[in-house]
């Protein structure tokens, strides 16, 4: 029977260091963001000529690599993505001393949304890419407790 | 904000629970999920607890971001979330082999597994594992983990409390070393065995263990109501005599019918008959209707022993028989009926 040990490490690493934030607004203590909107969200599956000629311009498109998400001590192959394309999806601004939320998609077209407190609060796994069985195993990556939600439908800018 | 064109699908969120975030954040808890058949649902197991994980979906995106100088960038989405729900953990005892009162036993396969192994192999907390282990009478002979039945179990538990009676020993303060010098024991019996006895009676797991004299008497009233009243039904009285008259001589323990609630029924007034709650539907509907056939009317206390594996979404016990049954209160006793 298959079985695989959850690596906590880098959980216990983030609340050892003596900057932890204890109350950040949205991000957690090791940087991440949760987003919930309703419905599937449509992006292009692959970066075509016409997103690319305006990469240089309005930085539709980027690279990212996940620097700083995944454990150190991960190999290569365990991380498993490099440089992966990211387009612009829109642009999330958080209102001052409440808990409002709007994303802005391509300035045309408006999400109002809230922070909420999430209970049960959530533990990101990353399950190893690992063909060997041996040594294979899920890492506990960070633990969220507050996701932008947003309910409604989009509203025009 | 920007996003992946094709997420990561390595990622998965879990609901933590203020039990599970104590044990993620304990530096020394160990925490793995297994895999157990391929049709059951994997086990979260920390060191005391096992979580059954289900995954829950939703029609919702649950976009994870992280934080970089370019502005926030998506790398999965999401649109399910692991339920963590705290469940017993099993032992898987499929071909494990048994050894019997004559001192057979067989592997059914080639594989031999020891006990540590078994542990490992089990969707079950390893803190659960020690004590459901030998509440199954498990023991390991020759770096094979097996069972031992249930009337070589008898044998030696007799054994045991008649070299107690005859030596005067505590019964809070027995040393399994000891007993296995001190018993008139056949040729296969090792202090294994004797210690798988010991525990699985005890109300400790160090030595010198004490026996739990309630558990005694239990394993002897079901032994006796399963051997004399398995087909035919039994005046209570005189199943209380054979009961008594089962234990070694001048071994005094306290009997009492409530002992062996969830395993007899009385199919009239004033008698009693086996029930193996085993062989009962595992569906709530069914098991009433099977229990009604039995017994037209039941006491709630009497009837509860045989509801608490089929309710499963863990009602309250009043409002779970009120979906299947009718209730009424005769003085201070609930009666439960069909409708």
């Amino acid at each position: 029977m298959p079985s695989v040990k959850i690596d906590c490490s880098q959980l216990h690493r983030i609340l050892s260091k003596p900057e932890y934030p204890q109350d950040s607004v949205v991000a957690t203590p090791h940087g991440l963001v949760v987003v919930e909107i309703q419905g599937v969200l449509n992006l292009p599956t692959e970066a075509t000529s016409k997103l690319n000629e305006e990469t240089a311009d309005s930085k539709t498109i980027i690279k990212d690599n996940l620097s700083g998400v995944l454990p150190e001590e991960l190999s290569q192959q365990e991380k498993g993505q490099v440089d992966m394309m990211a387009i612009k999806i829109g642009e999330l601004q958080l209102s001052e001393g409440s808990d409002q939320v709007t994303l802005l998609i391509n300035n045309t077209q408006r999400l109002n949304g809230t922070v909420e407190r999430l209970n049960p609060p959530l533990g990101l796994l990353k399950f190893t890419n690992n063909a060997d069985e041996i040594g294979k195993q899920v890492h506990l990556i960070d633990i969220i407790e507050k996701k932008c939600v947003f309910k409604t439908r989009p509203l025009p800018v | 904000m920007y996003s992946w064109l094709t997420f990561d699908e390595s990622f998965k969120v879990i609901e933590i629970t203020p039990e599970l975030l104590r044990a993620f954040k304990n530096k020394s808890e160990i925490i793995t999920i297994k895999s157990p058949e391929p049709e059951d649902y994997p086990v979260l197991c920390t060191s005391n607890n096992s979580y059954q994980l289900r995954q829950n979906n939703h029609s919702n995106c649950m976009l994870v971001c992280h934080s970089t100088t370019q502005g926030l960038i998506s790398f999965c989405g999401l649109n399910s979330q692991l339920e963590a729900k705290l469940v017993q953990g099993k032992i898987l005892t499929k071909g494990l082999p048994i050894v019997h009162e004559n001192g057979d036993w067989q592997v059914a396969g080639k594989t031999r597994f020891s006990v540590g192994s078994l542990a490992k192999r089990s969707p079950i907390s390893e803190g659960e594992f020690w004590h459901s282990w030998y509440d199954l009478k498990g023991c390991e002979i020759e770096g094979q983990a097996v069972t031992l039945s249930d009337s070589l179990v008898s044998v030696l538990l007799h054994n045991i409390l008649g070299v107690i009676v005859r030596d005067r020993l505590s019964i809070k303060s027995l040393v399994s070393i000891e007993l296995y010098n001190a018993i008139d024991r056949l040729h296969f019996v090792t202090i294994e065995m004797i210690e798988t006895v010991l525990l699985k009676f005890s109300q400790n797991y160090d030595e010198p263990y004490a026996l739990d004299e309630r558990k005694i008497s239990q394993w002897y009233g079901i032994k006796v109501l399963r051997n004399i009243t398995a087909n035919k039904s039994i005046n209570i009285e005189e199943f209380l005599i054979a009961w008594k008259s089962e234990f070694p001589a001048f071994y005094e323990v306290e009997i009492d019918i409530e002992q062996l609630l969830g395993t007899f029924v009385r199919p009239s007034a004033g008698n009693i008959k086996y029930l193996d709650k085993s062989k009962l539907s595992s569906d709530a509907a069914t098991r009433f209707k099977e229990l009604f056939r039995l017994q037209s009317e039941w006491n709630l206390k009497e009837m509860t022993p045989y509801l608490k594996d089929v309710n499963t979404r863990n009602l309250k016990l009043e409002n779970f028989v009120m979906k299947f049954a009718k209730r009424k209160k005769v003085g201070e006793q609930s009666i439960v009926t069909s409708r």
